[in-house]
């Protein structure tokens, strides 16, 4: 099968779900073509239930259960967040 | 009178002398307290035309019926002007425990009128009110000013109690940029309200007050509070995000979203973002977290740098000015940021201000406008040296920083480049880029102050998503959403509460309402409290339209509306979202009609 090869972000608590050996929060993932955002949950074992951000290439991403189904294509960039804020 | 004192201390520096008056209780339901009462205050009793900086102005301190009452997060006093860096209303808001002491001591408030010949302070301990001699603080930093007015104390326990607000040499000097500090470092930052407070030679308000605080219903306002803390601690940011790592928590999702401010604002996004994050500060230089009079939010981080370069201690640096001192003029080192931070406390400086100062210095620097000559130094983009060194010389006013002491737009305008100015209405802008969260170009352009974050931080529901996630990238609906969030603010501030409980899932009007009510007896209904807001903002705005502005001046920098950058590669869209925003407000021209006027009470 094809795969594709993403940049994962990980910030705050979600930085111990990452895989060993990943440095300064990010590490690159390949993936099975056709792959979700879910299936990223999946493989690191994060709870799909947690509050999170998710920004993907800068664009900030709407709820949790659409997301999980976003496909991911080559090269993206794909950041994590716990609920954060105040200027 | 409940939940306020009732009482205003009035005080005359030409001719040293003072009064208590009443306050009006139909006058303080319609504008709630602090800010809004304030801005009524003000509006009333000068000419808006007026120099800020002469002896016509009036400098209103004034606490909000929430503050110092132990409600969660109410520990804001307010000092409200006529502001000289961008000559509108000022409001500056300010945290720590000097509003909540003004309050002990019997008084909602002062107003200061006049100007002295000699330098002073005020001391006010309960009913006991001296003006006192201030030439030996004259010059002195900020936290040289609080530990000198507390060695004359000879009760130790009154020195103890006893809370100050002061400025600094920055202040003293009127720079446009100048703030005022309380409890060393908290300040009533924004549009050079210092500069006030130093042409009217005060330095320093000392106030020490044991008289107890009354609440109309302690029950109702016991349950409120108890509801108010429940949602505070579950709300994530409340509860998790500002209290670990304070508001720099901010840099890396801002920074993900390329909404971050970098080389003065060329970028969206800056390459070095972690070096300067909230997760590498609280990794580094933070010691202790501290929190404000009655808040579990306790985001304030106490901090310590021990490089020899920018040896120093103190609190913050904050997000806004991380950005602003940091990538938005292509620096990387906590350190030398933290160092500037400690400088803008002690000298009496607006961080925000200073920082985007410093970036439109580096950018006309680096294209060739402004020389090394000039500047006394190299300064280029990258330059932490040269960002502490300015950052000293602009708070003490000497050489190439006194030029510079006057902020962004002038130093721009002088070097033929007014475009480079990152700004609106004179105020530097704080550290979101609108063309990647559309929402806050509008908030930028209408603010009642300039480019300001905390007067609606549509920011909550466009990128952090607290109360309703909607889409940063377009501007449809984003009228709405920019003025609930601008009246709401109006009434946190007024109420005297600090802006980040709206941070909080489901802190809206039910639970300001609440409080209020319980504090104050008022019985005010939603309803009353939404238009007693939008009241705010209709009159802050017909206060600047008597200083001069037109709508015009609702406008933003060049760069922004033309210069592509962000996620989409967009601009701010601003002349879709301006129109719909003014027919929203019931506005013609850029300012209220008569119609609205009448509606709101307003003359």
């Amino acid at each position: 099968m094809e795969k594709i090869n993403i940049e994962l972000r990980m910030f705050m608590t979600f930085k111990q779900y990452l895989p060993e050996g990943s440095l300064e929060g990010k590490a690159k993932m390949s993936l099975d073509d056709g792959a979700t955002f879910g299936d990223i949950l999946k493989i690191l074992s994060i709870p799909v239930e947690l509050p999170k951000i998710v920004i993907i290439n800068g664009i900030i991403q709407g709820i949790s259960d659409e997301i999980n189904a976003r496909i991911l294509k080559e090269g993206d960039i794909v950041s994590i967040f716990p609920p954060v804020g105040g200027g | 009178m409940e939940g306020y004192t009732g009482k205003i201390l009035r005080v005359n520096l030409t001719d040293g002398e003072f009064a208590v008056e009443d306050l009006d209780p139909d006058l303080i339901r319609q504008y709630v307290g602090g800010r809004g009462l304030g801005t009524k205050i003000l509006y009333d009793e000068i000419d808006p035309a007026i120099d800020p900086l002469s002896p016509e102005n009036k400098l209103i301190f004034l606490n909000g019926p929430l503050t110092g009452t132990g409600a969660p997060a109410g520990a804001r006093y307010m000092v409200i002007t006529k502001a000289p860096l961008t000559n509108t209303i000022a409001c500056s808001n300010c945290g720590g425990s000097f509003g909540p002491e003004l309050k002990q001591a019997g008084y909602d408030g002062i107003i200061f009128e006049g100007c002295s010949e000699e330098p002073v302070y005020l001391w006010i301990d309960n009913d006991n009110v001296e003006i006192r001699p201030a030439i030996d603080l004259w010059g002195k930093t900020t936290h040289e000013t609080d530990d000198l007015i507390k060695a004359e104390i000879e009760d130790k326990f009154v020195a103890r109690d006893t809370q100050i607000a002061c400025i600094g040499p920055a202040g003293e000097n009127m720079s446009k940029l100048a703030c005022i500090i309380s409890n060393r470092n908290r300040a009533a930052g924004r549009t050079g309200v210092g500069a006030v407070m130093g042409s009217k030679k005060l330095k320093a308000i000392a106030v020490r007050g044991t008289k107890g605080i009354k609440i109309a219903n302690k029950e109702a306002f016991k349950k409120a509070v108890i509801s108010a803390m429940d949602k505070l601690n579950a709300g994530p940011v409340t509860h998790e995000a500002l209290p670990a790592l304070g508001t720099p928590v901010l840099v890396n999702i801002v920074n993900e979203c390329k909404i971050l401010p970098t080389y003065n604002w060329q970028s969206s996004s800056y390459e070095n973002a972690n070096k300067i994050s909230g997760e590498t500060m609280a990794a580094t230089i933070v010691t202790k977290h501290k929190g404000c009079f009655a808040c579990s939010i306790a985001c304030a981080k106490c901090t310590k740098v021990d490089s020899p370069d920018f040896k120093g201690e103190g609190e913050g640096p904050e997000y806004e000015n991380i950005i602003l001192m940091g990538s938005s003029c292509g620096i990387d080192d906590l350190a030398a940021i933290a160092k500037a931070s400690y400088l803008c406390n002690e000298l009496g400086m607006d961080t925000i201000s200073v920082g985007g100062t410093i970036a439109t210095a580096m950018e006309l620097f680096e294209k060739g406008y402004l020389t090394e000559k000039d500047a006394g130094m190299k300064l280029n983009f990258g330059n932490a040296k040269a960002l502490v060194a300015m950052t000293e010389k602009m708070g003490r006013g000497e050489g190439f920083g006194l030029v510079m002491a006057d902020g962004g737009a002038p130093l721009a305008e002088k070097y033929g480049h007014p475009e480079l100015f990152m700004g609106v209405k004179k105020l530097e802008a704080p550290a979101y880029d609108p063309r990647g969260v559309q929402g806050m170009g509008l908030q930028y352009a209408t603010s009642n102050r300039g480019a300001c974050h905390v007067r609606g931080y549509s920011m909550a529901n466009e990128i952090l998503g607290v109360h309703e996630k909607i889409d940063p990238l377009v501007t449809e609906g984003k009228a709405a959403v920019v003025i609930t969030f601008q009246n709401l603010t109006a009434i946190i501030d007024s109420a005297g509460l600090c802006l980040f409980v709206a941070l909080c899932p489901g802190f809206l009007y039910e639970e300001v309402q609440g409080l209020l009510n319980g504090a104050t007896g008022f019985n005010y209904t939603i309803d009353e409290l939404v238009q007693a807001g939008d009241r705010i903002w209709n009159l802050e705005r017909l206060f600047n339209k008597k200083a001069g502005f037109t709508k015009e001046d609702d406008m933003l920098p060049k760069r922004l509306l033309e210069e592509p950058a962000g996620p989409n590669n967009d601009v701010c869209r601003l002349n879709e979202m301006l129109p719909e925003y003014y027919k929203l407000r019931g506005w013609d021209n850029g300012f209220p009609t008569q119609e609205k006027m009448s509606e709101l009470g307003l003359k």
